[in-house]
């Protein structure tokens, strides 16, 4: 069952009451919440993922819940709650949805260490995968979306998950944060999936979420090969063009975007290394998207497609 | 992060000092072409090596020496004089490397 396929009045009683177990990649979430707002946003944007059964065991038990306190005479508030710890302030509750995201990522990072961690967007082509990283700002998610219009999967706009064993990318199809105006670009680029509803004012902007397409969702547990490592730069009156990086250089530039490095130590170092060895790395300086995704998409069309398909993992 | 030779000054202690990398150092080395990075299990960071700095810690991970012994085994290695000017800054690509914890007089 997903959770598309309740009702609006089914979603409110199990989020309320017992919670919802949602497989969302490698991760099951049971999540509760009585704020019917969050429901509605968060059934929205995850309307695809399957719910789990109950004798499932869960990853993170997340509450978003209503708050009291002394803001309240400004506005209503809400919390998140992970595992019985209250680990943010509370937060008006007008943007739980926004901050529930944030929350999600929070747990990922600092807990899931099963895995080697990158801030970038990845999609998949024949079974082989490019990362696009970046700090934010840097046009990964534009970029992603570009190329998810070119037939792209999204395995992540928001992580990379590299199983440190394996050597594979774990698909985390969830919801792209569209910030200030790329939200409107993306509607362009990606008229046949929706947009939720529009937050003004978050820490972030104006900010909203897209529905990940449902095959991304359906082949979450689809692991793919990291081919490429892309590095976007978008800027205006950059000339748009894929240029070669070194492998010690792609090494260090992945690093500095992953955030469980540190934590990991020897088996992060030799897990990037073979990432880096098989990988090709490009910077992506950038001004035109269409063009950069043109270039991105070739790199696919060019080089010869591996033929070992990859268990789930 | 480590990021290879920057700083001038005489290798401490001369060329009577025997160097070794530490037994607590266990290094992982990735090496592409010319460059070469290293990871120090003992302090968690990674280190990126030019071609000489990463041959000369290869060349002392396999046996400790001094300074002289190291200036031999790379003019060997790299088929040149052993006064060529790469060879000519050992003592301060000695120094950095002590510096970055990844070599320390043998204490054998």
């Amino acid at each position: 069952m997903k959770i598309g396929d309740l009702t609006p009045e089914e979603l409110h009683q199990r989020f309320s009451g017992p919670g919802v177990r949602v497989r969302i990649g490698p991760f099951l979430i049971h999540l509760y919440s009585a704020i019917r707002e969050f429901v509605a946003d968060f059934s929205f944007a995850y309307a695809d993922f399957p719910i789990c059964e109950a004798h499932e065991v869960s990853d993170f038990r997340v509450r978003v819940a209503r708050a009291g306190g002394w803001r309240l005479w400004r506005e209503k508030q809400a919390a998140f709650w992970v595992d019985g710890a209250l680990p943010f302030a509370v937060f008006p509750r007008r943007i739980a949805m926004p901050f529930a995201e944030w929350g999600l990522n929070w747990c990922i990072c600092g807990y899931a260490h099963q895995f080697l961690i990158f801030h970038s967007a990845v999609v998949e082509k024949a079974g082989r995968a490019v990362i696009l990283a970046g700090p934010p700002g840097s046009g990964k998610s534009t970029l992603c979306a570009a190329l998810l219009a070119r037939g792209w999967r999204l395995l992540s706009d928001e992580f990379a998950l590299l199983n440190p064993a394996r050597g594979c990318l774990l698909p985390i199809p969830r919801p792209v944060a569209l910030k200030g105006a790329s939200i409107r670009l993306i509607e362009e680029l990606l008229p046949h999936l929706r947009i939720g509803r529009v937050f003004p004012h978050t820490d972030k902007g104006v900010l909203a979420h897209l529905r990940p397409p449902t095959d991304a969702v359906e082949r979450q547990a689809e692991p793919a090969l990291p081919a490429w490592v892309v590095f976007p730069t978008h800027a205006e009156s950059a000339r748009t063009e894929l240029v070669p990086l070194r492998k010690a250089s792609g090494f260090l530039r992945l690093e500095t975007n992953c955030f469980n490095y540190p934590t990991l130590g020897r088996a992060a170092f030799d897990a990037l290394g073979r990432l880096i060895e098989a990988a090709e790395c490009y910077e992506l300086p950038f001004d035109q998207l269409a063009t950069a995704a043109g270039l991105v998409d070739a790199l696919a069309e060019l080089q010869p497609v591996l033929g070992c398909p990859l268990d789930a993992a | 992060m480590g990021d290879g030779v920057c700083a001038m000054r005489q290798a401490p202690g001369g060329d009577s000092v025997r160097w070794e990398v530490p037994s607590a150092n266990r290094l992982a080395w990735r090496i592409w072409d010319d460059e070469f990075l290293v990871y120090n299990t003992a302090s968690g960071q990674t280190h990126h090596l030019n071609l000489l700095a990463g041959e000369a810690l290869r060349s002392i991970e396999f046996a400790p020496a001094q300074t002289r012994e190291l200036v031999r085994r790379l003019a060997n290695q790299f088929e040149i004089a052993e006064d060529s000017p790469p060879l000519q800054m050992i003592d301060r690509l000695i120094h950095e490397l002590d510096e970055l914890g990844l070599i320390a007089p043998s204490t054998a």
